[in-house]
């Protein structure tokens, strides 16, 4: 094991970086940091526009959300990478196919979450947000939202960390994210399956886990604020 | 596993059946970026891998995109394929030659252009001792491992009918289930059958490479359909690595004594572009 690490740590963190193309561990962090940047807003808007009142908004999301559910992930990708450029004529890069696939599929999902937030705050809340002279958006922004987030963390939290372990699927179109260099290294290696993919498996595990505890101190910070500004 | 596995490769079918985009002369293209972008498979010891050293692709199928591009005086850029992906990367233009242990058929023929032939090997099985198989034969009914999207699973079909095939993503990890005892048997070309088994050390007293082949494959490089002008800057840069003794160079270098695989002779010469089957 001491020697597999020794001889491989390099190529697992970074790939052939310098040389070529950035890969391993940092292209897998690259992938998962972009992809629940942009996932969050995305799935934001999809939540409200999926309990939106007006019909031309809430139709073609609703649409799209259940066409994403309705697929699995990896048939996405690679239908975009190989499918897609054939039809239109233009050709994409690996690493944005990838992101863009793992951005539509969790903004799908957490536009679920959002909404399942959204509908189980009472309606009083937004009556009386209305009834005060807030705009339907300012209500939503100011009164409702930061009620959903703080409720839902639990579930949007279990979106992120499966954003993080849906990176792996890259492997498909050949984007060498740290399960495929894995893989790789125990292609070379060859005797040694086990340490390898252990190896593998505490790299993601240590990922998920750290986000899993940043995000509930998150929680538990926000906590102690509410209680102290309601003690003050 | 099935299921995804079917899906997959029935959709690599239809985007072989859509096809590609038509260019109007891709060595011009190619020339014009100053890169040439070449596929390989860099899971394939000695045709192309990681040098764990360096973290560069090396091997023999390297060497020779290195000397293409060299001839045509631009810059290699390699880029990693998995074997069943190679033929749809390149019918799509995200390569522009494929250096990818790629076997030369007549059914090929249709999708891809070859260069002149770089290698021959056979493609062999090996099986694990204590599944007391001796012959090729006596696969029939037994589980034998291999990878998928290759040549490997239709010659062995071929071969033995009734042998029950599991296909892998690579190469690699087909012959770690042979080492589990998850088949009897794998199959894979000779020669990285050999670098394989170099690998497994004091393991290698569990298994038998069987003697028969179960089919000569001519590997080539792959080109674009159509595109005679940089097939011929190609083929012209292996008939002088022949003639200049390089080609036979490179060939020791990879199989050679110095190597896991330790050939002892070249049973080939790069000259032709014609294949029997």
């Amino acid at each position: 094991m001491i020697d597999l690490i020794d001889t491989y740590w390099l190529y697992f963190l970074v790939g052939q970086y310098p040389h070529g193309p950035l890969g391993g561990l940092a292209l897998t962090l690259i992938l998962a940091v972009l992809g629940l940047l942009f996932a969050f807003p995305l799935g934001l808007v999809f939540g409200i526009a999926r309990v939106s009142p007006w019909r031309c908004v809430r139709w073609p999301v609703s649409a799209l959300i259940q066409v994403v559910r309705g697929t699995p992930l990896l048939m996405v990708i690679f239908w975009a990478y190989f499918f897609l450029p054939s039809l239109t004529g233009q050709n994409t890069d690996q690493f944005w196919t990838m992101l863009t696939a793992l951005v539509v599929f969790d903004a799908a999902y957490l536009a679920e979450i959002i909404r399942a937030g959204i509908q189980g705050i009472g309606k009083g809340q937004t009556e009386s947000a209305r009834s005060l002279g807030f705009s339907y958006l300012d209500a939503m922004r100011l009164v409702i939202l930061p009620q959903v987030v703080r409720n839902m963390l639990p579930s949007l939290v279990n979106q992120f960390v499966a954003t993080i372990k849906e990176t792996s699927l890259g492997y498909i179109i050949g984007l060498t994210e740290v399960s495929f260099i894995a893989t790789q290294i125990n292609t070379q290696v060859l005797t040694k399956p086990a340490e390898v993919y252990l190896l593998l498996g505490l790299t993601y595990f240590i990922l998920c886990f750290g986000l899993s505890r940043f995000a509930f101190w998150l929680e538990r910070h926000h906590q102690q604020r509410t209680l102290a500004k309601a003690h003050a | 596993m099935n299921l995804r596995n079917h899906l997959l490769v029935g959709l690599l079918a239809l985007v072989t059946l859509v096809g590609g985009t038509a260019y109007a002369d891709q060595l011009a293209d190619i020339k014009k970026k100053g890169e040439i972008v070449v596929g390989v498979l860099g899971t394939d010891e000695p045709n192309s891998f990681v040098d764990p050293k360096t973290r560069e692709i090396v091997g023999y199928d390297v060497d020779l995109a290195k000397a293409i591009a060299r001839k045509l005086g631009i810059k290699l850029t390699l880029k990693q394929l998995a074997v069943a992906a190679r033929i749809p990367e390149l019918e799509q233009g995200r390569v522009d030659l494929l250096a990818a242990s790629l076997t030369h058929n007549k059914e090929r023929e249709a999708k891809v252009d070859f260069s002149l032939t770089t290698f021959v090997t056979g493609q062999k099985v090996i099986v694990r001792k204590d599944s007391n198989v001796t012959a090729v034969p006596q696969l029939a009914g037994k589980k034998v491992l291999t990878v998928k999207g290759g040549t490997q699973e239709p010659n062995l079909r071929k071969a033995v009918p009734t042998a029950e095939v599991v296909t892998f993503e690579t190469t690699g990890q087909a012959f770690v289930a042979l080492q589990q005892g998850k088949g009897v048997g794998y199959v894979n070309d000779e020669v990285s059958i050999l670098a394989d088994y170099a690998k497994l050390g004091p393991a290698q007293k569990d298994f038998v490479i069987l003697p028969e082949n179960l089919s000569i494959e001519p590997l080539a490089l792959g080109i674009r359909k159509g595109e005679p002008a940089l097939k011929k800057v190609v083929d012209d840069t292996l008939r002088e690595l022949e003639k200049s003794g390089e080609a036979e160079k490179l060939f020791f270098k990879w199989y050679g004594n110095d190597s896991k695989i330790k050939f002892q002779a070249r049973p080939f010469k790069i000259e032709s572009d014609k294949v029997d089957s």
